[in-house]
């Protein structure tokens, strides 16, 4: 099982537009993400803004393709494909509940080995984290990482 | 530096850290539907125990009223087996 990772922004920061999505590949296998990390890339100002972390079904998800980060340098290229600055955004969505964050702060959730997010290993399913609203517009930007 | 460390055995941490210094808490992880909350004791939010699973449950309605286990629920999405 390697480990990854993957960094994904969004330059039209309103609500329901996704920062990344990381999704099964051709090869199916489990996503398990175990770390997720939120900030802003730019000057932060007073802020609110609320993001979601959330499992998707659909395969219909457009955006700039990620370069994922191997961990390890002797694991072979990720088969989960990523996603940044979603364009259009993948269809069956289910929300985690909200992360309300002013965008000063940085915000990490680490799973413990065993309780990461899970999505299954059937094509196109896959876990992203959008911008649930937002007070104004800004830059945020959004590190993922998972095993598989 | 505020600390939420609130389980013996949490599911998960996070960390705010941001001009007013750094908060941590605890989360867990709902053995029916696998969301993370962040436990906060006097919340007032019903959560639950599924004696089956031998886990903590968020609270929401699906969960509370039927044992699907997250692991079965990953296994019959890969089979096509939605229920």
């Amino acid at each position: 099982m390697g480990a990854y990772s993957g960094k994904g922004t969004q330059a039209t920061a309103t609500a329901n537009r996704s920062l990344i999505f990381v999704e099964v590949g051709a090869t199916v296998r489990r996503l398990k993400i175990f770390d997720v990390i939120i900030g802003c890339a730019i000057a932060p100002v007073d802020q609110a803004a609320e993001y979601g972390i959330y499992r998707a079904t659909g395969g219909t998800a457009a955006g700039t393709a990620v370069t994922e980060f191997a961990f390890d340098g002797a694991d072979v290229a990720a088969t989960a494909a990523a996603l940044s600055d979603l364009t259009t955004e993948p269809t069956g969505k289910t929300d985690a509940p909200g992360i309300p964050l002013n965008s000063r702060n940085t915000f990490r959730w680490v799973a413990r080995p065993g309780s990461e997010i899970v999505a299954p290993a059937t094509a196109d399913n896959g876990v992203g984290v959008q911008i649930l609203s937002t007070s104004a517009a800004h830059v945020p930007i959004c590190t993922v990482m998972w095993l598989e | 530096m505020m600390s939420g460390a609130t389980a013996p055995r949490p599911a998960g941490q996070i960390v705010i850290s941001g001009p007013d210094g750094v908060t941590e808490f605890d989360t867990l992880q709902c053995v029916h539907c696998g969301c993370h909350w962040i436990i906060k004791p006097g919340s007032g939010r019903l959560r639950g125990f599924c004696m089956n699973c031998a886990g903590p449950i968020c609270g929401l309605q699906g969960c509370m009223q039927r044992c699907y286990p997250f692991e079965k629920q990953l296994d019959d999405a890969e089979s096509g087996r939605v229920r």
